[in-house]
């Protein structure tokens, strides 16, 4: 028969498992979520002195609207009349008119501020990332224009579907903090 | 025993077993992950200026005279001439100097700033534009004169000396800043559209400044005290006697005895003759004789740094033009043709 001894190193033994499971899944639930914090806390991003705008951004993001968009450094923005961003190469006319434009989506809004100067805003909603306008501006212009991931859309895939097909290995990992790579005027063209 | 319906459902399940697998492998090698297989965007998506970039070879009229000379800069900035057609070169921070035949001579002036316009005078004085102010050499390469710094933000593109005026193009201001000869500065004019950082200037014998406001894509007259007088150009990329881009001419220079302009663009690189009335003459160089330089300032490395071309003329009337990502100064001499734009004296 066993002694009372006995029965209270059971109870002992199962509360002290118990308390070492409660531990363990504290532990393990904690860890869980640690490693959850510290992923979330770097984003991909296009560090625009590495990309050349090959297109890829447009066609290899998971999602069926890329989450990477065109933005414009406004501080480095030349405010051109004449914006090869903005305009075809060999544009019939200086005018908004379809045919003159050459992003292939219409995204680049153009508004007259005073003379001579125009801003060029993207309209995010139509941007693919075809990085056509970012050649435009990168040929003729100052470079003012660039490929960005927008974290409001991005899902941050463990491993980016763009960074694998990316040429120039464009694509790199930023803290939450800075989760975007904006140029300055330091980057004259 | 199997029953012959067991074995048909074994067949079956093993049927749609492979051809899952060989869906799984299909996907796999017909998926292009890496990227190899281009963008897959229309052409309507292409950015292509190839047929921009082509030259009627009847319109060149320069060509290449002696082998390119290697400046010794990681990225050349500026150049200029000096007495006894000596070559000047600006790259970061370093000024070297060369003979007129190319041979590197051992005056060497390094700053602790990036050096970004020079001017020599016929005494070999020498004007340099030290990103926000500008110092003064004598031949030696002694410093004789320091000026104040015009002001956080300022870069100094271009520096012309009159006996009486200095005049110094801030890119950052978008202005001409007018000196006396002893360094005062006396006011400033203008209001030019730069949409980036070139903004040249050069003086004539007759005592006109001329000054590229490239946003306009115009070669501006100035008399001495900043009043505009006249201008010439305007924009086209197709036509050719035209300047094309945003924002150009980016820089250029008078050939002897004031006879005609030679320009340079950014965007379809090229290198114009016009003469002094604004007329287009000729190309110098044409956009594919920069093909290589335009293939490397395509990739990442180069493509976010400025890399205009700058441009001189000796007094035997050689195009001098200094290409910065290379770092060389290409030589050009006219072709000895008799077509009309010879007859004009240019």
């Amino acid at each position: 028969m066993p002694n009372q001894d006995n029965a209270l190193d059971r109870r002992d033994l199962i509360k002290k498992g118990l308390h070492g499971l409660a531990l363990l899944v504290t532990g393990g639930v904690s860890g869980f979520l640690a490693e959850r914090s510290q992923a979330n806390s770097y984003h991909w991003q296009i560090d625009p002195s590495k990309c050349i705008a090959c297109g890829n951004c447009a066609t290899y993001c998971v999602l069926e609207e890329s989450a990477v968009k065109c933005v414009n450094t406004y501080a480095m923005c030349g405010y051109c009349n004449l914006c090869t961003a903005f305009f075809e190469p060999a544009p019939k006319s200086l005018n908004t008119g379809a045919e003159n434009q050459l992003c292939p989506t219409g995204a680049i809004l153009r508004t007259f501020i005073e003379e001579p100067y125009y801003e060029y805003k993207i309209d995010e909603s139509l941007c693919i990332a075809c990085g056509k306008c970012v050649k435009g501006c990168k040929e003729f212009g100052n470079g003012s224009l660039y490929l960005q991931v927008r974290h409001d859309r991005c899902v941050n895939c463990n491993q980016c579907a763009i960074a694998v097909a990316c040429p120039t290995q464009a694509l790199t990992r930023v803290h939450r903090d800075q989760p975007y790579l904006l140029k300055g005027m330091d980057n004259k063209a | 025993m199997k029953s012959t319906k067991q074995k048909n459902n074994q067949w079956v399940i093993g049927l749609v077993i492979a051809v899952a697998l060989g869906g799984v492998v299909l996907s796999i090698v017909s998926t292009d992950r890496f990227g190899e297989k281009g963008n897959g965007l229309g052409p309507e998506y292409q950015y292509d200026l190839s047929e921009l970039r082509k030259t009627d070879p009847a319109m060149i009229l320069y060509k290449e005279a002696s082998p390119r000379i290697n400046t010794g800069h990681s990225w050349g900035r500026a150049i200029a001439v000096g007495p006894e057609d000596q070559i000047y070169t600006l790259g970061g921070q370093q000024l070297h100097v060369f003979d007129s035949t190319g041979k590197r001579l051992p005056l060497t002036i390094e700053r602790d700033k990036e050096l970004t316009a020079v001017t020599v005078l016929k005494d070999g004085s020498i004007y340099l534009g030290v990103t926000d102010h500008i110092e003064i050499f004598d031949a030696s390469g002694q410093l004789k004169s320091q000026w104040e710094s015009i002001g956080s933000g300022a870069e100094i593109t271009s520096i012309v000396v009159t006996p009486d005026i200095v005049f110094a193009a801030d890119f950052g201001s978008r202005s001409v800043i007018r000196y006396d000869a002893s360094g005062q500065k006396l006011d400033s004019f203008g209001d030019f559209n730069l949409p980036s950082n070139y903004f040249d200037l050069a003086y004539t014998s007759d005592g006109q400044l001329l000054a590229a406001n490239t946003g306009e894509h115009r070669i501006e007259t100035y008399d001495l005290k900043g009043n505009l007088m006249s201008w010439w150009g305007e924009f086209s990329n197709q036509e050719p006697d035209k300047f094309c881009g945003c924002c150009n001419p980016i820089s250029f220079a008078l050939l002897p005895g004031q006879s005609g302009i030679v320009t340079c663009e950014k965007g379809l690189t090229r290198v114009k003759v016009y003469d002094k009335e604004g007329r287009f003459v000729g190309f110098v160089a044409g956009a594919e004789s920069f093909d290589q330089r335009d293939g490397l300032t395509a990739t990442p490395e180069y493509c976010y740094n400025r890399m205009g071309l700058d441009v001189a003329v000796d007094s035997q009337g050689r195009v001098l033009v200094l290409e910065p990502v290379m770092a060389e100064i290409r030589v050009y001499q006219r072709i000895n043709t008799d077509n009309s734009s010879r007859s004009q004296g240019i």
